[in-house]
């Protein structure tokens, strides 16, 4: 098992795959995983997968639209060197699209689609019978010279069946340590993958929330932690109860960092408990303020509340991410530096300007040449023209933003 | 955008094009005097978080350390230098104005590194300019301050046909932005001036001309700045 990891990030979809898949009393095989990020050079992954002794039979990695460009790489290496071995692939890069990455890549042999922990054991179970894994739901696989598409796969309802992806002996202390409490997103936000396709929340039990913070925060050396939950403060009740459990935590320096929230919904009394929970910093939108591309977003913004929410978060002590992305289908030069104007003028504590990348499952991958989105079908798909945004405007945007933010971040931190 | 306000720390300027010969006699103004400026500019409504100290070259300056200091203790967040950058590599000067709370430097330059030190009868002041930058950075990396760097080109008939050049000598410094200064030129030369923006762009900093006539995104910076005169 493979982590092909962005700088600065440590996914848990694999410590996940890889708890379900040592948890399962069909499996009787033994693993090796190891993390890496993509400024490594692929030879050297794939020298990491091919010195094993014995050979692995699969080789699992998950893939993000910023890992692919390597995880491809060592797909194409492992297979020309180990043919027999079956190279496995998931997450959302590939997930949503799992026919065509078969249809383009041959040295991938299955696609796991959506969650993966039950249904990657399930795959491992029809390798390790010697079989192929065809027709599993949720899973797009070569059964000889055909792709076979299997039937979708529910959402995993009851997710504490699922057992912990973190070892009893604590988790990491290098700042990529996050926790997750539910699965889904309530906004449909049409540039991300988050929700898959709809607004359902699964919960994990308090029980078990408490129990991986506890594993977490617990950790010998551990200072901070961040959350991956989409909206931190999803409903009232849900972040009074965190912050009840974090609050310990928090009064022995535990600190939380660029935890997701919506902005809009924080006042004083929110951000006191986000405040008392450790929380050191939020990351929130706007993303954009020009009202076509909210529109063709599917997102919502009131300036007022959001002006408030950064406000309030200010004066509890809490630091602010605002994010803004260049690019989006309706937005022309003057809305994207409207809406860097707008963030630096909340005095926020960090702006951050990225370019849109057209995400596969995703409305405006769908919608693209609808939305007049041109963007390029490669990981990581960036945008390359809209609209309203030639491809020379997209980067004469991205130097100003850049410089915005940088110019924004270059200041005492005294006030 | 980013609001700051210029404060003069003396007359005669930074650096001026010697072929032009509109260098006028340096004068630095004494530090309770800048002090005065900084408290009157803090006062206004809006306050603006950061401000330039320009004017006079600040490593010139026999106060310096007690203008920053009134600066900071004014309440800019941001205060920024506006230098030839000489002197900024010497004697610990990059390390001394970090930790006194400046965090944007602005070096003039005139054009390439050839240009540059002829137009300003100064050999060896890009390289000096180049090593001072590059130490202040490095203070900056190493005590982890976010710090910003930018240009100003001041364009006129002895430089502008090495506009895209200079742009290319900012981003050797790792300027993240650079004003085009066209004022002094009768008719801005569009032509040239679009080749130094986009010389910008692919090395992947920002320009813009003030009132250069050209369409947003071009016509204007990171920050609102007072008049440079």
């Amino acid at each position: 098992m493979v982590g092909v990891n962005a700088v600065g990030y440590r996914s848990l979809a694999l410590d996940y795959l890889h708890a379900a898949a040592a948890a399962d009393p069909r499996l009787d095989i033994a693993f090796h995983r190891f993390d890496t990020d993509v400024t490594a050079d692929p030879w050297w992954t794939a020298y990491r997968v091919l010195r094993l002794d014995p050979a692995p039979q699969v080789v699992a990695m998950p893939v993000l639209c910023w890992t692919a460009p390597h995880v491809y790489k060592v797909a194409a290496l492992v297979k020309a060197a180990l043919p027999e071995t079956r190279v496995v692939l998931g997450g959302p890069e590939v997930g949503p699209i799992a026919g065509q990455v078969l249809e383009e890549d041959p040295a991938v042999d299955a696609v796991v689609r959506g969650e993966g922990e039950i249904a990657f054991a399930d795959v491992l179970h029809s390798y390790a019978r010697g079989g192929d894994p065809a027709g599993i739901a949720g899973v797009t696989a070569r059964s000889g010279s055909r792709i076979v598409e299997g039937p979708e796969r529910e959402p995993i309802a009851d997710l504490d069946s699922l057992p912990s992806p973190y070892p009893a002996t604590g988790s990491r202390t290098d700042g990529s340590a996050y926790v997750e409490t539910y699965r889904g997103c309530p906004h449909r936000c049409a540039y991300c993958y988050e929700g898959k396709g709809s607004t359902k929340i699964r919960s994990f039990g308090w029980d078990r929330i408490e129990s991986d913070i506890r594993t977490v925060a617990g950790t010998p050396g551990m200072r901070s932690f961040s959350f991956i939950d989409p909206v931190f403060n999803l409903t009232d009740e849900r972040l009074h109860r965190l912050s009840d459990i974090l609050a310990p935590y928090a009064e022995k320096g535990m600190r939380l960092h660029t935890i997701e929230v919506n902005i809009e919904r924080i006042g004083p009394e929110e951000a006191r408990l986000l405040a008392r929970a450790g929380v050191a910093s939020v990351e929130t939108g706007p993303q954009t303020v020009g009202k076509a591309a909210l529109e063709a977003c599917l997102r919502g913004f009131d300036e007022d509340r959001f002006r408030a929410g950064v406000t309030a978060c200010r004066e509890a002590g809490i630091s602010v991410e605002c994010d803004v992305i260049i690019g989006l289908p309706g937005d022309t030069a003057d809305d994207v530096m409207a809406g860097i104007d707008f963030a630096t003028s909340l005095d926020p504590g960090r702006v951050q300007v990225s370019t849109l990348h057209v995400l596969p499952g995703t409305a405006l991958w769908d919608g693209a040449d609808q939305a007049g989105l041109v963007f390029d079908r490669r990981p990581p798909h960036e945008v390359v023209a809209t609209r309203d945004l030639s491809f020379a405007d997209l980067r004469r945007l991205e130097v100003y933003g850049n410089a915005c933010a940088r110019a924004y971040g270059a200041r005492l931190s005294i006030r | 955008v980013i609001e700051f306000a210029e404060v003069p720390i003396g007359r005669g300027g930074v650096l001026a094009c010697e072929e032009c010969g509109e260098g006028r006699a340096p004068e630095p103004f004494a530090a309770s005097k800048v002090a005065a400026a900084l408290e009157g500019v803090a006062g206004a409504t809006p306050r603006p978080e950061g401000v330039t100290l320009a004017g006079f070259e600040p490593f010139a300056h026999p106060e310096l350390p007690e203008i920053v200091a009134s600066a900071v203790e004014a309440g800019f967040v941001r205060v920024r230098l506006r230098t030839d950058g000489g002197a900024l590599g010497l004697h610990g000067n990059a390390a001394g104005v970090l930790a006194a709370g400046v965090r944007h430097i602005e070096v003039v330059l005139f054009g390439d590194p050839e240009t540059h030190d002829r137009l300003t009868r100064r050999e060896g002041l890009y390289q000096a300019a180049l090593r001072g930058v590059r130490a202040f950075r490095e203070a900056a990396a190493s005590s982890g301050c976010g710090v910003f760097v930018s240009g100003v080109l001041p364009l006129c008939a002895h430089n502008i046909g090495v506009a895209a050049g200079a742009v290319v000598a900012f981003a050797e410094m790792g300027a993240g932005a650079v004003e085009l200064d066209a004022s002094r030129l009768p008719a801005a030369d569009r032509v040239v001036l679009a080749a130094a923006l986009d010389t910008a762009t692919v090395n992947g900093m920002h320009a813009w001309v003030p009132d250069g006539g050209f369409a947003a995104p071009y016509d204007r910076g990171p920050w609102k700045t007072g008049d440079r005169s």
